[in-house]
């Protein structure tokens, strides 16, 4: 019901003193196909190079990115066990983090909401999909947020390769700038 | 059965489905073109073999008011089995809230269920060229554009798996592995010299079972070859409903990517290159394991042919296992098929093809 992965590769960078340990909170990841999931994976793997990420998320046997561990809770469970568990797993995980980013989606922000709670943790709420409108329990993620999150302007959709077209490399200059400020607004 | 039986066989059951129905559709207002393609060549020997299969007749016609249909029609119970299936299969795609929008369909115009016979009728989707036909470019983006619409609907959460778990009915690593086992003993009883390659097969799959599941609960058309589909103004229309079901996120391009490899190779290259540009290390993983997969399926699906058909379509047939089956020694070297294997098949198979089955290919993709 529960699935970690072994970290790979992470322990030299907690030597360095301004490496964190950071938990990604999502509801999509691939192989789910929504933006959202392309964007996390995106994210912990950036993120990754100079912190150590866990993402817990919903989903069964997700795609691995080096030097990232995740904690999978199984979407085929029903609703109300699935969110349990992904509140344990949050609850049992967030003592040894050091910052939480949350993703938007129902299913994320009533745990989150219950978790950050009884455990004080910086917070930085991402409102990335904008299909799902925010719960009470987002709107209110969203105040506690540390910082004020817009994805407004910003291109963080990996440019496709096509044939009979040129290599999109300015869409890919404009993609890597966008994600390194990104970066910078949440660190 | 010989080929001639077999085809007697077929032709008596087809006049006499023809005078059943024919009067019963002009009571509906519905009248049958005088040329039915759909009919003749090698149709009697199709059946699906992962998915529900019966017999039915396809049939071209035309409306009260002159507007052209297609009308599916069948009395045999696994005919009318696999029509209530497609049947549910598109009602229930169009009401799957996280499937909404993936495929357009024709309009239904006619749905007619008794206890003897089903009446299906839908409106005709006339497209300005055949699929194969059209510029490269405008396959790639139309092929691509369908797959898209395919794997943007995953059955991931409980509930998701519980409206369709009595429908279309899902694939796991496991059910693949299974059916491969069964292609492969039939394939070997009668051609025993694939055994090595097969058995490379059966390993590779076995070592890549996690990225077989890892990949699956996708909707997937196991069928989406250019005759089960039409364009008209940039909308792929879904014709056949029946092979809707979730499995791996790849087998739909496996299928059409095998189905390239025959009829524009070009295709074929360019979209796996796509996946392999655009998409993680084991997705390309895995459309190489959907498409060793779907050869084997294919090599089986001639193979049991060979004892219901004789002369010139066994021989065809064999041929046709003999092709895919070099298809499936180079797919499994990540190679390219080399152009002269394809030319000599073709050659050979035009050769060995019915003048009626010509016939029943002029436009079918």
């Amino acid at each position: 019901m529960i699935a970690e992965s072994p970290y790979l590769y992470p322990s030299f960078k907690v030597l360095y003193s301004e490496a964190m340990r950071i938990l990604i909170a999502t509801p999509l990841y691939p192989p789910d196909t929504a933006l959202t999931a392309q964007y996390v994976k995106e994210l912990a793997g950036r993120l990754s190079k100079d912190h150590v990420v866990t993402i817990l998320l919903y989903g069964y046997l997700p795609e691995e990115v080096r030097g990232v561990k995740t904690i999978s809770i199984d979407k085929r469970k029903p609703v109300l066990l699935r969110v349990f568990l992904f509140l344990k797993s949050l609850l049992k995980t967030l003592p040894q983090q050091d910052l939480l980013l949350t993703v938007n989606g129902r299913s994320v922000e009533i745990p989150v909401f219950l978790a950050v709670h009884t455990r004080k943790i910086p917070l930085i709420f991402l409102p990335y999909d904008t299909q799902s409108p925010l719960s009470f329990f987002g709107r209110r993620l969203q105040e506690k947020s540390k910082q004020n999150i817009s994805f407004k302007d910003l291109s963080l959709t990996r440019p496709e390769i096509l044939p009979f077209q040129e290599y999109p490399a300015d869409a890919f200059r404009a993609y890597e700038h966008d994600w390194e400020s990104h970066l910078a607004t949440l660190i | 059965m010989s080929t001639h039986q077999k085809k007697e066989r077929w032709d008596t059951y087809r006049e006499k489905e023809l005078s059943f129905f024919t009067p019963l559709l002009k009571e509906h207002g519905y009248t049958l073109d005088a040329e039915q393609p759909h009919l003749y060549g090698e149709r009697y020997l199709m059946h699906a073999v992962t998915t529900e299969s019966g017999t039915k007749l396809i049939l071209l016609g035309k409306d009260a008011n002159g507007t052209r249909v297609v009308i599916k029609v069948s009395r045999d119970t696994g005919g009318m089995k696999e029509m209530l299936h497609e049947q549910t299969c598109r009602t229930i795609l169009s009401e799957l809230h996280f499937a909404y929008g993936t495929f357009a369909s024709p309009k239904e115009c006619f749905f007619k269920k008794t206890k003897s016979y089903v009446i299906f009728i839908q409106e005709y989707i006339d497209q300005e060229s055949m699929f194969i036909e059209r510029p490269i470019t405008e396959q790639f983006t139309l092929a691509l554009k369908a797959f898209k619409a395919q794997e943007s609907a995953r059955a991931t959460t409980f509930n998701h798996l519980k409206l369709i778990k009595h429908t279309f009915g899902s694939r796991d690593a496991e059910t693949y592995l299974t059916c491969f086992e069964g292609f492969t003993q039939e394939i070997l009883a009668t051609f025993p010299e694939y055994t090595d390659v097969l058995n490379e097969i059966r390993k590779t799959l076995q070592a890549h079972k996690k990225t077989i599941e890892q990949y699956g609960q996708f909707l997937t058309h196991t069928d989406l070859v250019p005759h089960n589909f039409r364009i008209q103004n940039n909308t792929v229309y879904l014709l056949d409903h029946s092979s809707l079901t979730f499995g791996n996120k790849y087998e739909g391009w496996a299928r059409f990517i095998n189905f390239m490899t025959l009829y524009n190779p070009e295709l074929a290259s360019l979209l796996t290159h796509y996946v392999k540009d655009n998409r993680t290390e084991e997705e390309s993983v895995s459309l190489w394991l959907m498409r060793l997969y779907r050869l084997t399926e294919l090599m089986f699906y001639y193979t049991q042919t060979l004892q219901r058909c004789s002369g010139d379509l066994q021989e065809l047939n064999t041929e046709r296992v003999h092709f895919w089956g070099q298809v499936l020694s180079y797919t499994l070297q990540q190679k390219e098929l080399p152009e002269e294997i394809r030319t000599t098949y073709i050659k050979k198979r035009d050769t060995l093809r019915s003048t009626d089955e010509k016939k029943r290919q002029v436009g079918l993709h």
